[in-house]
């Protein structure tokens, strides 16, 4: 498997501020690649870089085989793009969505219709391809968005935020079909703030803060990586003093980290807490100790 | 054949639109039959020959300043523009899809209205149709009027609150409901600068009807409308890599 996606420190100022300032990562074919990191992070301007929406001011990026800035026609032809703020238009039926967005890769009407069958039946929204956008649930209008931008045949799908407000079914449901199309040669990729959802799906994660890459790797690795195996989630009492532990404030509760299971059950019962929730360092964990040094 | 299909694509979702809020065709013929009743009233069967010349031109004029650059600002904040961005469409084929999807579909009500009226009254049917393809150009010039403005506003979340009195700024008050003949020198003259006044007595000579300028002033006017309009959008309008 060779790199469908070669990011090698693009930067893209806004004015006299950097947007995004040194991202470098790749991404294989046939493989799920999550952008991970917090808001403000970079992560909507590396995609748009990467789908040629935005040119960069340094560095260099290369989708598909091609220079997105001197090759973008090749690029564009290769990819299919869900952008963030994109949603269902409320006066557009789920089969229109999808027509629409294959009609502008250049399927005829009849083929395009033909294929939106198709793609409505698989995310379970074939009752609903008649009903207008605005009686829709959230879940059915995001669903639908996914089918329109997944409908398209492309080589690499760029998906900003996919399940954002989406319940726990219809996430499934979108994340069953991504590891579908990815699992038929095409490679995604997405960006999240859901770590658990990162972990799930992700063949590999790439975090950005301030714009800038700041680790990658496959997420097994990348939680192997943790000074810390363990964790427990405590209430804190307004006596409780946390300094000199690795932990992280989370208001009226605390994570307490510790390397093995019966460490972190000893620096619990040290702090007198006796309510406390153990579990394992995950994606999470791993977001937490590299955007704010928990732990 | 992709990109006629691509074209379509562009135009079957405006096209939805309008079948879906219909109201707004209706308000259209409502708008056309009421104007032609109330100028044939008032001012007999010339100020109607005038009217109907009027009509295919503002159609075309409001369809490309308003709608149609509208059209394209809520797509740039609904992210529908950086979807079309990302993928074989060209912006040549993106504009011409909004053109048809909004011109044909809106057009598709008034303009059996205006040509019946004109058959009525013997107007020149081949004089009515090089004025329907005047009413393209106005439908450029004032659509790249409209972004070349409309883009340079940092937050566009109302971007009607400026077509809308730009519209008013355009038809209403200058000479184009009314012929600049009516005005004194050296105004009437002056307002051939206006693309509406140019557009609309360009449309009365190929109809054969009284007009204020010769052909080449008003043709002239427009042509450096059309230039300054292009530039002025083209400096705005990008299709990626921004």
């Amino acid at each position: 498997m060779h790199n469908v996606i070669e990011c090698q420190g693009i930067g893209k100022k806004f004015g006299r501020i950097w947007g995004v300032e040194e991202v470098s990562f790749t991404a294989m074919k046939g493989s799920v690649t999550v952008l991970a990191g917090p808001n403000g992070a970079g992560k909507t301007t590396t995609v748009r870089v990467l789908t040629t929406v935005y040119k960069p001011d340094k560095g260099s990026a290369r989708v598909a085989g091609y220079d997105v800035i001197r090759e973008y026609r090749e690029v564009r032809k290769r990819i299919s793009y869900q952008p963030q703020t994109y949603g269902m238009s409320p006066d557009m039926t789920p089969e229109e969505m999808i027509v629409d967005n294959l009609m502008l890769h250049g399927y005829s009407y009849w083929d395009a219709r033909r294929e939106a069958r198709k793609w409505l039946e698989e995310l379970g929204l074939y009752h609903v391809r008649d009903r207008r956008g605005w009686v829709l649930s959230g879940g059915e209008r995001r669903r639908t968005i996914v089918a329109a931008i997944l409908a398209v045949p492309a080589e690499i799908y760029f998906l900003d935020e996919p399940t954002s407000g989406v319940d726990v079914e219809g996430r499934y449901e979108i994340l069953k079909i991504i590891r579908r199309v990815v699992n038929e040669g095409s490679t995604i990729l997405m960006t999240t703030h859901d770590m658990r959802e990162a972990q799930m799906i992700a063949d590999k994660v790439v975090f950005i803060s301030k714009g800038k890459t700041i680790a990658s790797g496959k997420p097994a690795e990348l939680i192997e990586s943790l000074p810390y195996k363990h964790k427990a989630i405590i209430r804190k009492s307004p006596d409780l003093r946390l300094t000199g532990y690795r932990y992280v404030d989370v208001g009226d509760k605390a994570i307490v980290y510790g390397e093995t299971r019966s460490e972190i059950i000893g620096l619990v019962e040290e702090l007198g807490v006796t309510t406390y929730d153990l579990r394992e360092a995950d994606l999470e964990d791993v977001y937490l100790n590299l955007v704010r040094g928990g732990g | 054949m992709g990109f006629i299909w691509r074209i379509l694509g562009v135009a079957y979702r405006n096209y939805i639109f309008f079948k879906r809020q219909w109201m707004w065709l209706a308000q259209s013929v409502m708008y056309t039959v009421g104007f032609m009743i109330i100028f044939t009233l008032w001012a007999g069967i010339s100020a109607l020959k005038h009217m109907i010349i009027v009509f295919l031109i503002t159609s075309g004029w409001g369809t490309g300043l308003n709608v149609i650059a509208q059209t394209i600002g809520w797509d740039r904040i609904t992210g529908e523009y950086e979807k079309r961005v990302a993928s074989p469409l060209s912006l040549i084929e993106y504009l011409l899809g909004m053109v048809i999807g909004n011109m044909y579909t809106s057009g598709a009500v008034e303009i059996p209205i205006i040509i019946y009226a004109a058959s009525c009254l013997d107007m020149d049917l081949l004089g009515l149709l090089l004025v329907y393809g005047l009413s393209f150009l106005a439908t450029f010039i004032g659509l790249f009027l409209s972004l070349s403005i409309i883009l340079r506003i940092k937050n566009p979340m109302n971007i009607s609150a400026v077509t809308n009195p730009l519209y008013s700024l355009t038809v209403i008050l200058p000479p184009v409901f009314y012929p600049p003949t009516f005005l004194p020198e050296p105004i009437r003259t002056y307002c051939v600068v206006i693309p509406t006044t140019a557009l609309v007595d360009l449309g009365r000579a190929l109809t054969g009807q009284t007009h204020a300028y010769p052909l080449w002033m008003s043709s002239l006017s427009l042509l450096a409308w059309l230039i300054i309009a292009t530039i002025l959008a083209g400096k705005k309008l990008k299709w990626g890599l921004e």
